[in-house]
Order: C-alpha cells, then sequence, then structure tokens
C-alpha cells in the first residue's frame, strides 16, 4: 500500500484490525489524533516527529475508515485511512 | 437556331448555418438562465438555514468553516473536505450550519464522479453520518444509501 498523505503527516503501509498504524509527522508536530468519525471515538497519541511512529488500531469494524489528522484548526492536515479486516 | 437566355427563379436565400444573432440570443438566454438557476439554488440553500448562520460568532475558525458551508462554491468545498468534516464532527458536532455543508459534500460526492479519493471519501463520510448527534443523524440518514452504492 502506497503512503497515504503528504506534507507533514504520513501513514506508511497497511492498517489491520487490531494492528498498528505506523505514522510519520512532520517537525512541529508532536500529537496525532486518530477517529472513526465523532469526538467521542477520537483518541490522541503523543508522537515524536520526523520518526515512523507505531501507533495502536482503534477497535473499530474492518472497512471502517479512519480520519487521522495533526495540527490545529484550520492548519489541520487531515488523511483518511481503510481498516482491513485481518 | 437562337440560343434564348433562360432565368431560373432561385429559392430566397438563407444565410447558411447559425447567425451570429441566434448565437447571441442563445448565449444570452443560457447566461441568464445560469445566473437565475445558481441564484435560486443559492436561495434554496439559504432557506433551509438559520436566519443567522453567518453572523459573527467569535471563534474565526468556525466563522470561517461555516462560509465555507453556506458561501463556498462546490470546488471549494470538495477542495477543503478533509479539514472541514474532521473539524466539524470534532469540535463542532452541534453546529447545524457545518452538517448542511456535510450535506452538500455528500451530494457533490454522489454526483460526481470525478470526485478525488471518492469511495473511501463516501464510506468516511457515512462513519460520520452515522456517528452525528440525533437530529444531524436524521436529517442526513436520506443520504446514507447514495453514499454506500459510490464505488
Amino acid at each position: 500500500m502506497s503512503p497515504q498523505g503528504g506534507s507533514g503527516l504520513r501513514v506508511v503501509g497497511p492498517v489491520v484490525q487490531g494492528g498498528t498504524i505506523t505514522i510519520e509527522v512532520g517537525s512541529n508536530d508532536t500529537t496525532v489524533h486518530i477517529s472513526a468519525g465523532s469526538a467521542a471515538e477520537t483518541v490522541s497519541h503523543p508522537v515524536v516527529p520526523g520518526k515512523a511512529n507505531h501507533l495502536p488500531v482503534p477497535p473499530v469494524p474492518g472497512g471502517t475508515v479512519l480520519w487521522i489528522w495533526v495540527g490545529k484548526g484550520l492548519n489541520r492536515r487531515v488523511v483518511l485511512v481503510e481498516v482491513l479486516a485481518p | 437556331m437562337r440560343i434564348e437566355p433562360v432565368f431560373l427563379l432561385a429559392p430566397p436565400s438563407r444565410a447558411s448555418g447559425v447567425s451570429r444573432r441566434s448565437v447571441l440570443v442563445a448565449g444570452a438566454t443560457f447566461a441568464c438562465g445560469a445566473s437565475f438557476g445558481g441564484a435560486c439554488a443559492f436561495a434554496a440553500r439559504r432557506a433551509a438555514l438559520p436566519a443567522d448562520a453567518l453572523e459573527p460568532t467569535g471563534d474565526t475558525e468556525l466563522d470561517q468553516l461555516r462560509r465555507l458551508a453556506v458561501e463556498g462554491s462546490d470546488a471549494q468545498l470538495v477542495q477543503h473536505r478533509l479539514l472541514f468534516v474532521a473539524s466539524t464532527f470534532s469540535h463542532y458536532g452541534r453546529d447545524a450550519v457545518l452538517w448542511h455543508g456535510i450535506g452538500r459534500l455528500s451530494d457533490v460526492v454522489v454526483a460526481d464522479a470525478a470526485f478525488p479519493d471518492r469511495a473511501r471519501f463516501a464510506r468516511a463520510l457515512v462513519g460520520v453520518v452515522e456517528r452525528a448527534d440525533a437530529p444531524f443523524a436524521e436529517q442526513l440518514q436520506p443520504r446514507v444509501q447514495a453514499l454506500r452504492s459510490v464505488r
């Protein structure tokens, strides 16, 4: 699978149910948010800028599309990633 | 033998093809129709919204997102779709004006085969709509089936 996103936020590799998400963020971002599509189902993780960060895939059914973003307000960068069934 | 000239009457000449006047009339008619249609669509969009939809709220981000939802063209809404939707469900989940924008985006993704990353975005929108608070989820529910059918 090709990386999703660019300019400060990249998801590398497939995202499999129960696995991990590999995320690379830009130099100014220290937190990444992963959501199934609601505020209640959004989790935030501290991340290390400029490195590959391995984060747990939220417990969602296969086929769910996750919203992943860094930054705040109108400077938010967002990518969509589909969770694959194992 | 004497040769007499014979004059045949030709049918009245007609300008071949399309006249300049007809092109101008057709163009003007199209322009008027498009303007009128656009104005009607804009008025219809606004009619479904609260009267204070674009009043300043004191929150610059919300004001800009609301303007995008109401006044932004489809192209602008599509261009900023990820930021718009993520901001709506994560920070402004009870703002009717922004959910109106999500309804517009739903219609565009269903109608436009060239929508970027169309199938994935449509599925992501389904997830957002199904997780929305009751009034907004109910309002957008009729669009879910069409979103699910996007391939």
